[in-house]
């Protein structure tokens, strides 16, 4: 689907964000990009959204380049809208474009069911838990059916017991749609638990330390050979903050 | 507490009236507040016309204000060119004391309605401007980057966007506009009335004064202080419920 190759970034303060960042995403896949804070991963995020440029190197799509709202962005926060409800949230990049308001409303309606926030359709942001809002941030990605979906630690301001909710929640998503999905977090235990796929990243200038298949993604947290997994990847990490 | 709130003007009103009367001040130097309730029961037919001859005057005003200083300032959002060029122009009218511009306006424009609104529009309009610019750029990245991500035009991104994020700045602004369009409108009054011009309150003010009718000159300020309090008031309900209903405030 899309392949970065030797992708570089600089800021203009000087400072070197990305450094020969090179690996595809194949369709469907559900791809964890781990690594300590500061690696560059929002970055990457930003460059393959096309809401920067690299300073060197090329973002390569295997098809013609996504048009507007083709690609699906989860902040950290879920910045809705405070004066709009979910259904209005998530109809939004619908209604940008060109979407008429009823069948914007319908399709927002159904992806917020899609979350299981069928009940809330009209609440407002502030009468929303936290988790709920960041739900209904994924159905406004998902609304407009995306083909690539880029998750920046969307989860990473929730509390433990709402975070595995959506985890899980999200691990079924894609199992059911097989959305492409680019999830970055710092987190060894979320990019195990979710993704078959976790590409490692390393700062100061942040690059790509390897790429690796998660040998258990989708078995309990604390089957051996996942956690034995998650053991290695904590490990490879500490070692590259000594090495830094 | 609530009881000395309520109980406090009252009673500051009784030992002004109590003061009056036993230190025997002429009324033509401090009136007591009964004094003042007479002279307004003596004409208050021609002071409530005036009043209302004013309150339309900043009402106007503050219309104008709003257009103005909304429609500039989402020009101002939408392209530097346009805050390059308007920028420098409403910090000037800012700066510039309403009193020295007033004459120039009224000889401008001729129409004596015209001329006042146009003076307390220049007083009351920037800090509507100001509120609404710094408003407009309030959104949160994340949310111009998701316009972004969507294709959205200029034009969705002021209306959908960043207008109503500014409403909060806005309506603080709409606020402090209030009382300065009420402010404007008395100046102006002030110096079109001294060319016999307007027949607002700030008119029968200075009527009173060179009459020395202090107890209708107090009347006059009297009516003045309500109508800002109200204003002030008003505005401030309106402010609340607006941003409880736009899901700003709980």
């Amino acid at each position: 689907m899309l392949r970065l190759d030797r992708v570089g970034r600089q800021f203009p303060n000087g400072i070197e964000a990305l450094r020969n960042v090179s690996f595809s995403i194949e369709p469907g896949g559900l791809i964890a990009l781990l690594g300590p804070s500061g690696c560059g991963k929002s970055t990457l995020l930003r460059l393959i959204a096309g809401l920067d440029r690299p300073d060197s190197g090329r973002i390569v799509w295997r098809d013609a380049p996504p048009k507007a709202g083709q690609i699906g962005f989860v902040f950290q926060d879920p910045t809705l809208l405070p004066w709009a409800n979910a259904r209005d949230n998530v109809a939004l990049p619908l209604r940008l474009a060109g979407v008429p308001k009823s069948e914007a409303r319908a399709r927002a309606e159904e992806a917020l069911a899609q979350v299981g926030l069928a009940r809330s359709v009209m609440a407002r942001p502030r009468e929303l838990s936290g988790g709920m809002r960041m739900r209904v941030s994924l159905a406004r990605a998902l609304a407009p059916r995306p083909i690539l979906l880029l998750m920046d630690e969307p989860f990473a301001a929730l509390d433990e017991f709402t975070r595995h909710g959506l985890q899980n929640d999200l691990r079924e998503l894609w199992q059911e749609s097989r959305t492409t999905i680019l999830f970055v977090t710092h987190s060894i235990d979320e990019a195990c638990f979710l993704a078959p796929r976790v590409v490692l990243m390393q700062a100061h200038p942040g690059r790509i330390a390897d790429d690796c298949s998660s040998p258990a993604p989708y078995a309990a947290r604390d089957n051996a050979v996942r956690m034995g997994f998650v053991a290695d990847l904590g490990r490879r990490l500490a070692l590259m903050a000594v090495e830094r | 507490m609530k009881l000395l709130a309520r109980l406090s003007m009252p009673l500051c009103l009784c030992l002004w009236e109590l003061a009056v009367r036993l230190s025997h001040v002429p009324p033509y130097l401090l009136p007591g507040p009964v004094a003042i309730v007479a002279a307004f029961a003596a004409d208050w037919r021609g002071l409530l016309q005036a009043l209302g001859v004013t309150l339309t005057v900043m009402l106007t005003a503050l219309l104008v204000s709003i257009v103005v200083g909304v429609g500039l300032a989402s020009l101002v959002a939408a392209s530097k060119v346009a805050r390059a060029l308007v920028h420098p122009w409403a910090v000037v009218l800012q700066v510039t004391p309403v009193v020295a511009i007033a004459p120039l306006l009224i000889v401008w424009i001729g129409d004596p309605f015209a001329a006042l609104v146009m003076c307390a529009s220049v007083v009351a309009f920037f800090p509507i401007f100001s509120a609404t610019s710094s408003g407009l750029a309030a959104p949160p990245p994340e949310l111009r980057d998701l316009f972004r991500l969507n294709g959205a035009k200029v034009w969705q991104e002021i209306f959908w966007l960043r207008l109503p994020a500014a409403l909060p700045l806005f309506l603080s602004g709409l606020r402090i506009s209030g009382g300065l369009a009420l402010v404007g409108a008395v100046v102006a009054e002030f110096v079109n009335s001294t060319g016999g011009g307007a027949t607002g309150l700030a008119t029968r003010l200075m009527e009173s004064g060179y009459r020395l009718e202090v107890p209708r000159m107090f009347a006059c300020l009297t009516l003045l202080a309500l109508a800002g309090l109200a204003t002030n008031v008003a505005l401030g309900k309106l402010e609340s419920t607006l941003l409880r209903r736009f899901g700003a405030i709980s």
